[in-house]
């Protein structure tokens, strides 16, 4: 089944220059429901609130990391906690991916990335794009 | 000198002396004394031309003017680039809805340009998160010039004792803040194809 380019995305990242990129480079992909948040605490906040189909996370933001609110996601008795969750970063290092995948990632792009790589995650975790 | 709580001041050493002095055997105390004396004459020497060699390296100029200088002037890197790469996205976003109007071939070469200035932009991201790093090894370094000008009891500025964050540590889920590394220098980061392999081990 192709994905619904309809479905609600959040994009969280502390750099507005990163989330203008993946807002501009998944609207060229096709999506056009795309929201924001600048933390953790703030994207908790969204998606308690919100049935999103995606969230595109980067990992080093304060007051709550990225990683804390993938933790938080699955940890939660919830409709939201199985929500599909890709993780953005800069932070390459293998004990980073390691730690992500078992806090229930579903898939991991180092930055920085191309369209392309972007387009391929979202399929790998969604299905064919169209 | 990491920990001020262990930084020992004037008066803690003049106690330690005395704890020692008072120690010792007492039908000895005459001899013991004049080596004891030697050996504080000694280090008196010592701290005398450690004060005298900060002083000639101008670590307060340092601590007071260069390393405040240095970040204000990095921060404004970052400042700068992001303003700069917000007016390139600006102009991108203009001429990819020109794109979409023109349409055919032409539209689409433009729009395909256009995603490569977009994903060229990130580097603003990535520069950002390097020059915070730096940073950060700055404030590391005025913290303990700070703290060693503070025990010679020499003449320093208000000191911030909540240490500022860690460089480097070894990274551990225990301890999630050792995560946080930012990015890599080319020759020493996993890649995505590194990355992906990983991930499926996991499948």
């Amino acid at each position: 089944m192709a994905v619904d380019k309809g479905m609600d995305i959040l994009v969280v990242d502390d750099y507005q220059t990163m989330v203008r990129i993946l807002k501009n480079l998944l609207k060229q992909i096709g999506f056009s429901n795309i929201d924001e948040a600048s933390d953790g605490r703030e994207a908790l906040d969204k998606i308690q609130n919100r049935e999103y189909g995606l969230v595109i996370s980067d990992w080093n933001m304060e007051p709550m990391t990225g990683y804390d609110l993938l933790k938080a996601v699955r940890g939660a008795e919830d409709h939201y906690s199985d929500v599909p969750f890709i993780m953005v970063t800069a932070e390459s290092k293998t004990e980073n991916v390691v730690a992500a995948k078992q806090a229930g990632v579903n898939n991991y792009i180092v930055k920085p990335f191309n369209a392309e790589t972007l387009k391929g995650k979202i399929e790998s975790v969604l299905g064919p794009i169209g | 000198m990491n920990n001020p709580e262990k930084s020992y001041q004037r008066g803690q050493v003049v106690q330690i002396i005395q704890s020692v002095i008072d120690k010792m055997d007492k039908g000895q105390a005459d001899q013991q004394l004049d080596v004891l004396k030697t050996e504080i004459a000694t280090l008196a020497e010592t701290i005398y031309r450690l004060k005298l060699d900060i002083t000639q390296t101008e670590a307060g100029q340092l601590q007071h003017e260069k390393i405040p200088d240095a970040t204000e002037e990095l921060d404004a890197v970052v400042e700068a680039t992001a303003e700069a790469t917000n007016n390139i996205m600006s102009a991108c976003e203009t001429i990819e809805n020109l794109a979409d109007k023109i349409g055919g071939d032409d539209g689409m070469i433009l729009s395909t340009e256009v995603t490569k200035v977009y994903e060229a932009c990130g580097f603003q991201d990535i520069t950002g998160q390097r020059i915070t790093k730096v940073v950060n090894t700055l404030k590391e370094i005025d913290f303990k010039i700070s703290m060693l000008m503070q025990a010679l009891d020499m003449q320093v500025g208000p000191i911030d004792h909540k240490k500022p964050e860690a460089v480097s540590q070894e990274p551990s889920t225990e301890n999630p803040d050792s995560l946080l590394n930012g990015p890599q220098m080319p020759d020493a980061a996993v890649s995505q194809d590194d990355i992906d392999k990983l991930l499926a081990e996991f499948d």
